[in-house]
C-alpha cells in the first residue's frame, strides 16, 4: 500500500471513530459528555481535514499507482502479527481452563515452535525454567494471586 | 535546622541504613525493569517486610525502592524499547534508537547519570526549599491543573515525527482512550458498551505494556536479525558518558527543575514531567531534528526529569501529610505504620528520621549508579538470546505484567488490544508517543475541569475569567499560547524542509 493510500485508510478510520463516538456521546448526561464529545468532534474535524489533505495529495501528484505486489504479500507482512495476536488471546484463553502453570508451557513451547523449529530441546527446558521462574517470582515471591482456572494448581501439578 | 541536618546525616550513615539502601535500590532496580512492576506496586510489597525495622531504616528502603525503580524502568526502555515503568515511556524516543546504532552501553550510562543528578538535584531542594516550595503546591487549584494538563496536550505537536496532523489524532484518541470508565464526577459510565472489566477504565500501565511491548515483539519476528542483534548488544561508553551529562548542565538543570516543579504538584507524575522536559529540550536545542532519532539532550533531559520528580513528590508529603501520587500515597501509609505523623510535626519531633531519610535518598540516587550499571551490564546480552526466546519471554512478562496489576484476566485482553492499535500505528506511521501523552493527560485534565466548573456552577464565562485573572492560571495560559504556536511554526518550517 503507498503512502497516501495508507493515509487514505487511516483518516477514514479515525473520521468513523470520531463520528461514532460523537453519537454515543448523546446517550451520556450533559455533564459527562462535555470534555469527551469536544475531543471526539476534535478527532473527526481533524480526520476529515486530513482525508481532504490526502485525496487532493493523490488528485495533484496521481502518485498512486495501483499496488499490485500488496496482496499476494498482505500474510507475509501481517503473518507475524497475527501469530502474536493469536499466541495471547489462545494463552488467556487457556489460562482460564487449565491453569496459569499448565497454560504458560504449552504458551512458551508454542510460540517458540512457531517462531523457529530449531533446538526443540532448548525450548522444552527454557519453557519450564521460565514458567517456574514467573511462577515463584509473581505469585510466590510478591504474592499475587494466580489466575483462577477450571482446573486448579494442585490438579496441574499432580497432572505434571 | 543544621544541628537537626547533622543529626539525619550522622543517621544516613548507620550501617543499618547504608544496607537498607543497597538492598532497597538493588530490589527497586528489578521491580522498574519488568513491565507492569511499577514504583507503587514494588514499594507497597516491600512495606510489610520493614514493619520490624527501626523507622528511619524502613523508610530508607522504601525510598531506595522508589528512586531506584523510578530510574530502572529505562533499561528495558533503552534496550527493548519496552518501558518498564510509565516514567520510561519518554526514554523511549532516543534510548531505542541509540541501542539500533550499537550505543546501548552509552544511553544507559547517560540515562543512570541523568536519573542520578536529577534525583539529587530534586533531594536538595527537599532538603533545603521543601517548607517554601510546599505553600507553592497549596497555592494550585482545579484551573491550574486543568491548564497543567492543557500545556501537556499543547507538546503532542513537538512530539510529532512526520506528518503532525496524523500525531494529534493519535493524542486525540489516548485521551478518549482514557476517559473510558466511570466520570468522575457524576459516575456516568461512558464507552464501557456494558463490559464489567471496562467500569474501572484502562490502567495506564496496562496501554504502555500493549502499546509497546506487542509491537515491539511483532518488529523483532519480522526484523532479519543476528547483525542487528550483535550490534544492538555492544555495552561499550557506559563509564565515561558522565563527563558527557556534566557538559550538558543547562539542559539537566532545566529538566531537573522541571521535574522537581511537577513532582511538587499533586498528581501530574514523572510522565508528565519526562515530557516536557524532552520537549523544552527539544525546543531549546541546536539539533531539534535529532530528536527521536537517538539524540543525547533527549534522554538526558527524560531521564534527570523523570528521576527528579521524586524528590520534588515528598515535598508535600513530608511537609504537608499530602501525599501527591501514588507511591506517595503508599510512602505515607509506610510513615503511618511506623508511627510517624508526615507534616511539619515529622521535622519538629523526630527530625534524626525525617533528615536521615532525606539523606538516604542522596545516598540511594549514588548508590543506583554502579548498581544500575552492573545489572545493565548483563540485561544488555539478553538481546543476544534467540530471536524466539526473547519473544516469548517478553510477551509472557507482559502478559503476567498486565495481570498482576489488578488480578483480573480481562485486563490482559485490554492489553492485547491496546496492542493491537500499536501495531496498526506502526502499520500506518502513526508516532506512540503523542497516544501515550494523551493517555497519561486526559484522566486529569477531565476531572479538574469537571471540578473547576463545579467551584464555579457550571459557568463557562466565570471559568474563562479565573484562568485570566489567577497568577498562576495567567502563566499556565501564556505558556500553552507559546507552545501552540511554536508548534505551528515548527510545523511551517518542517513543511518547505520536507518539501
Amino acid at each position: 500500500m503507498t503512502s497516501t493510500r495508507k493515509n487514505l485508510v487511516l483518516s477514514s478510520a479515525f473520521l468513523v471513530l470520531g463520528l461514532a463516538i460523537t453519537w454515543e456521546t448523546f446517550d451520556y448526561g450533559a455533564k459527562s459528555a462535555v470534555f469527551l464529545r469536544g475531543l471526539a468532534v476534535a478527532l473527526s474535524l481533524m480526520a476529515l481535514s486530513y482525508l481532504a489533505i490526502n485525496l487532493l495529495r493523490r488528485q495533484h501528484h496521481n502518485s498512486d499507482q495501483p499496488d499490485t505486489s500488496s496482496r499476494p504479500s498482505w500474510l507475509a507482512n501481517h503473518g507475524n502479527a497475527l501469530l502474536i495476536f493469536g499466541v495471547v488471546g489462545g494463552y488467556v484463553a487457556l489460562m482460564q481452563i487449565v491453569g496459569f502453570l499448565l497454560s504458560t508451557m504449552l504458551f512458551g513451547y508454542l510460540t517458540q515452535l512457531a517462531i523457529a523449529r530449531r533446538h526443540r530441546l532448548l525450548h522444552v527446558v527454557y519453557t519450564v525454567l521460565m514458567s517456574a521462574a514467573i511462577y515463584l517470582i509473581f505469585f510466590k515471591l510478591l504474592g499475587i494471586a494466580a489466575p483462577e482456572s477450571l482446573l486448579s494448581l494442585d490438579q496441574t501439578l499432580k497432572f505434571l | 535546622m543544621f544541628e537537626a541536618m547533622s543529626l539525619g546525616l550522622a543517621t544516613a550513615f548507620q550501617p543499618a541504613m547504608l544496607l537498607a539502601v543497597l538492598v532497597g535500590v538493588t530490589a527497586g532496580v528489578f521491580i522498574g525493569m519488568l513491565p507492569g512492576l511499577t514504583s507503587t506496586m514494588g514499594v507497597a510489597l516491600l512495606i510489610p517486610v520493614t514493619f520490624s525495622f527501626p523507622p528511619a531504616v524502613g523508610l530508607s528502603l522504601l525510598g531506595g525502592i522508589y528512586l531506584a525503580s523510578t530510574f530502572s524502568g529505562s533499561i528495558s526502555a533503552i534496550l527493548l524499547n519496552i518501558p518498564g515503568t510509565p516514567s520510561a515511556v519518554a526514554t523511549c524516543q532516543d534510548g531505542f534508537p541509540m541501542t539500533q546504532q550499537g550505543k546501548a552501553g552509552r544511553a544507559i550510562g547517560l540515562s543512570v547519570y541523568a536519573s542520578s543528578l536529577g534525583g539529587i538535584f530534586s533531594t536538595l531542594v527537599l532538603l533545603f526549599m521543601a517548607p517554601a516550595l510546599s505553600e507553592l503546591s497549596l497555592m494550585l487549584g482545579a484551573p491550574e491543573y486543568f491548564l497543567l494538563a492543557l500545556f501537556g496536550v499543547t507538546i503532542i505537536a513537538s512530539l510529532s515525527e512526520g506528518d503532525m496532523l496524523k500525531s494529534m489524532m493519535g493524542g486525540v484518541l489516548g485521551l478518549i482512550i482514557s476517559l473510558v470508565g466511570m466520570h468522575p464526577m457524576t459516575g456516568e459510565m461512558r464507552l464501557t458498551f456494558g463490559l464489567p472489566a471496562l467500569y474501572d477504565g484502562i490502567p495506564l500501565v496496562i496501554s504502555l505494556i500493549g502499546l509497546y511491548s506487542i509491537p515491539e515483539v511483532i518488529s523483532m519476528l519480522n526484523a532479519d536479525g543476528k547483525a542487528e542483534q550483535e550490534t544492538r548488544s555492544s555495552f561499550t561508553g557506559a563509564l565515561s558518558s558522565l563527563r558527557d551529562v556534566v557538559a550538558q548542565k543547562v539542559n539537566l538543570i532545566r529538566s531537573s527543575i522541571i521535574g522537581t516543579i511537577v513532582g511538587i504538584v499533586p498528581g501530574a507524575g514523572s510522565s508528565i514531567a519526562s515530557f516536557i522536559a524532552y520537549d523544552s529540550a527539544k525546543r531549546a536545542s541546536r539539533q531539534p531534528q535529532m530528536f527521536g532519532k537517538g539524540s543525547e539532550e533527549g534522554l538526558i533531559a527524560a531521564e534527570s526529569a523523570n528521576n527528579a520528580v521524586t524528590g520534588g513528590s515528598l515535598v508535600p508529603l513530608l511537609t504537608l501529610g499530602v501525599p501527591g501520587n501514588p507511591v506517595t500515597a503508599v510512602l505515607m501509609g509506610g510513615l503511618i505504620i511506623h508511627g510517624l505523623a508526615p507534616g511539619p510535626a515529622l521535622f519538629e519531633n523526630t527530625p534524626d528520621i525525617a533528615y536521615g531519610f532525606i539523606f538516604s535518598l542522596v545516598l540511594s540516587n549514588l548508590i543506583f549508579i554502579p548498581i544500575g550499571l552492573l545489572v545493565a551490564k548483563y540485561c544488555v546480552k539478553v538481546i543476544l538470546l534467540p530471536r524466539e526466546i526473547l519473544a516469548t519471554t517478553i510477551l509472557a512478562l507482559a502478559i503476567i505484567g498486565a495481570f498482576a496489576l489488578r488480578g483480573q484476566v480481562g485486563d490482559v485482553l485490554m492489553m492485547l488490544g491496546i496492542g493491537i492499535v500499536g501495531y496498526l500505528f506502526t502499520v500506518f506511521s502513526v508516532s506512540r508517543a503523542p497516544m501515550v501523552l494523551g493517555l497519561v493527560l486526559g484522566a486529569m485534565a477531565e476531572s479538574n475541569l469537571s471540578r473547576a466548573l463545579m467551584l464555579v456552577r457550571g459557568d463557562t464565562g466565570e471559568l474563562i475569567l479565573q484562568f485570566l485573572t489567577r497568577p498562576f492560571s495567567i502563566g499556565l495560559v501564556l505558556l500553552c499560547l507559546l507552545s501552540i504556536y511554536l508548534g505551528f511554526r515548527k510545523g511551517k518550517v518542517a513543511k518547505p524542509t520536507a518539501q
